[in-house]
């Protein structure tokens, strides 16, 4: 049975987050370290809640990309701050790692943006290669990082074969098995994913990680 | 007026910035302050507001927040400042009334008020919607320009060239862009109207070099070229090269300000007042003659989502109460050709848009995603509607606006794909077939019995 206290410090850094006073995250996560809490309840019952409640008015559309990344910055000040007290204990379930950016020639950054930080939030390890991303590079960076995942972003018609080389330059360097390609944005469609041979099409953000998620529970099975 | 060359030496030499530091700490503040400030309040209820004084704030807002923000450039990683009385200069001092296309089918682009009694210009057509094939392009876009309410038509975009897929940044789209001029001009004349204008050269291109060559090679001085902004406030060096070019040439830009809802600018509040300060934006940075806005929702790809509407016909009010640059607004829908639905949703923003002081530029269906579904009864019945309503007060459109949610709304979250342009009309006679002529028949009886008087006669059947 927790006391008071420690019940109220708990609230507080929920009641941040869903009040969208992101400032005040890593304060009163120092506040609940000062007062001794464990660093491991502040991170389960405050960050990881407070951050599922965002993400939560996310889906219901009741705030927006800002509040998800303002979110995201706190969540790290907030994890910043109980990183060194965890006794090189990881501090955060990593599920799995994400290479993501938007393809060569094609410099829109918004929807990019969105799937990352909802990634982020749901616990991946996201490596942004930002816009105008050329093939070899997610490749190049996939392999180096040891990345899980592959999301690649396209938002025009003329920017969508790209897609497809991204495929082909897995192909190319012996390294199509090893990734899970994703692939997105506003001119794509299941078709499409389907005719380049991509793992999975995301036509929302939200499915971009309930892709990566049913990809990473079908690996762990098997 | 600040010159191009100025705004240049400014995104060279201004406060360096990181572009996450200008979203997070600069930009979004600054917007959720003034959605405050200035109590801007979303009513779902009212998607067409009638409200004076919110305009005025929203407006008051919008050249607050560029004042406070700047502009983003993307390249030098800087922001580009003005001063209060540059905002002025530029709105006292930008064109007005623009002439776009020549000979007997020169149009005006007016400037218009909330509830004029002017008629607005329609750019009909593709606006950038893929077709898949020369023979799709050429038959669909001559049946955009044989539309009698056409006063200029919008390309399609091509998406191969002789059977090779364009890529972005490529030499096919560099023919591609070409191609795309010369054809929809043949087009015009084949529909017996050339001098039709075209707006948006260069559907096909994205980067610079292709809108260049387009319209270097094909268009007219009278045609409007297209430059797009999708990120709130920001610019880049490829946006202002075509710029400069066209600055040299003389030619009529069309300053497209994209605004997402769900984006940095948050929901519906905060978007028209982005909208608004994207119109200094415009003005100062794009150099552009008319103004372009189109509002995206981070969930509908449609232009006729409840809190787009809301969005575009508020931000529009606001810039037409304060300024005398035409607004031509644009947008996607995203039901097909031949559900019925998308001639609802095309209606109801050239309703509201036209009740809010604006011109309409419609629109590609399917959210412009698949290639040939497109065609030319939804910018023909959107025509229609924004034909009738004009003169009309903001609360009567409001009303039929909502009665045309009712019809699509609870459709958009699963917005049926339809039939392509080959499919739901004949491609030698440019008449539609049985069924697209039955939904055509049947929104038009369903506009007449939710109050709308129709000022035309069916075109079609």
């Amino acid at each position: 049975m927790r006391d008071r206290q420690t019940h109220e410090l708990l609230a507080n850094v929920v009641a941040a987050f869903v009040g969208a006073e992101f400032d005040q995250v890593p304060e009163l996560v120092q506040r609940g370290l000062t007062a001794g809490l464990e660093p491991q309840v502040l991170l389960d019952d405050g960050l990881v809640a407070g951050i599922r409640e965002v993400g939560e008015q996310f889906r219901r559309g009741q705030v927006y990309l800002p509040e998800m990344m303002l979110a995201a910055e706190a969540w790290q000040a907030g994890i910043d701050l109980l990183e060194p007290l965890m006794a090189g204990r990881p501090v955060q379930q990593v599920k799995g790692k994400v290479v993501i950016g938007t393809v060569k020639g094609d410099i829109h950054s918004l929807g990019k943006n969105i799937v990352t930080t909802l990634l982020k939030t749901a616990g991946y390890d996201v490596v942004d290669l930002g816009v105008d991303v050329p093939a070899s590079r997610f490749v190049a960076k996939a392999v180096e990082t040891r990345a899980e995942i592959i999301a690649v972003c396209a938002l025009m018609t003329t920017t969508m074969p790209q897609q497809k080389e991204v495929i082909e330059h897995l192909l190319a360097a012996n390294k199509r098995e090893d990734f899970y390609v994703m692939v997105g944005g506003a001119c794509t469609t299941q078709e499409w994913a389907a005719q380049i041979k991509a793992d999975g099409y995301g036509a929302t953000a939200a499915d971009a990680v309930a892709l990566a998620d049913g990809y990473l529970n079908r690996l762990k099975r098997s | 007026m600040l010159s191009n060359l100025e705004i240049y030496r400014r995104a060279a030499t201004g406060e360096i910035c990181s572009e996450k530091d200008y979203d997070l700490k600069r930009f979004v503040p600054a917007v959720r302050s003034l959605v405050r400030k200035y109590g801007v309040e979303y009513d779902p209820e009212t998607p067409v507001p009638s409200d004076d004084n919110l305009a005025d704030r929203v407006w008051e807002a919008g050249r607050e927040l560029i004042l406070q923000v700047g502009v983003y450039c993307v390249d030098t990683e800087r922001i580009i400042r003005f001063e209060p009385i540059e905002l002025d200069q530029a709105i006292a001092q930008a064109p007005r009334e623009v002439v776009v296309g020549f000979g007997q089918f020169a149009r005006r682009i007016p400037v218009r008020r909330p509830e004029s009694s002017i008629a607005p210009f329609f750019s009909l057509g593709a606006c950038g919607g893929p077709v898949s094939s020369d023979e799709v392009f050429m038959s669909l876009t001559q049946a955009y320009a044989e539309l009698p309410y056409a006063d200029a038509v919008a390309s399609p975009a091509m998406t191969h060239v002789d059977g090779l897929q364009i890529v972005a940044g490529s030499p096919l789209e560099i023919e591609g862009c070409i191609r795309t001029v010369l054809m929809t001009r043949e087009a015009t004349r084949r529909a017996h109207r050339f001098g039709l204008g075209i707006a948006n050269t260069v559907a096909t291109g994205v980067r610079s070099q292709g809108h260049i060559a387009g319209n270097a090679v094909a268009a007219h001085p009278c045609d409007l070229m297209e430059v797009g902004h999708t990120a709130d406030l920001k610019t880049d060096f490829d946006g202002m090269s075509k710029i400069a070019y066209m600055q040299r040439q003389g030619r009529t830009i069309l300053g497209g300000t994209g605004v997402v809802i769900g984006g940095y600018a948050g929901g519906p509040a905060g978007a028209a007042i982005s909208l608004c300060a994207y119109h200094f934006f415009a003005i100062l940075v794009q150099r552009a003659s008319i103004v372009h806005p189109y509002v995206s929702h981070f969930r509908f790809q449609t232009a006729a989502n409840r809190d787009v509407i809301w969005t575009t016909s508020l931000a529009i009010q606001a810039s037409t109460r304060h300024s005398n640059v035409p607004i031509l607004q644009s947008g996607v829908y995203s039901a097909g050709p031949a559900t019925g639905i998308s001639l609802y949703e095309e209606a109801a923003m050239a309703a509201s848009c036209v009740a809010a002081g604006g011109s309409v530029e419609v629109g590609p269906t399917a959210s412009a995603t698949r290639s040939d579904y497109l065609s030319p009864m939804e910018p023909l019945f959107a025509a229609e509607v924004g034909r009738s309503v004009v003169g009309m007060s903001r609360k009567d459109v409001n009303v039929l606006v909502r009665k045309m949610l009712d019809q699509y709304e609870p459709r958009l979250e699963a917005p049926p794909l339809g039939l392509r342009y080959q499919e739901c009309f004949d491609m030698e006679s440019r008449q539609p077939r049985a069924e697209t002529l039955e939904h055509y028949r049947t929104a038009r009886a369903a506009l007449r019995e939710m109050g709308l008087e129709f000022r035309d006669p069916p075109y079609y059947g």
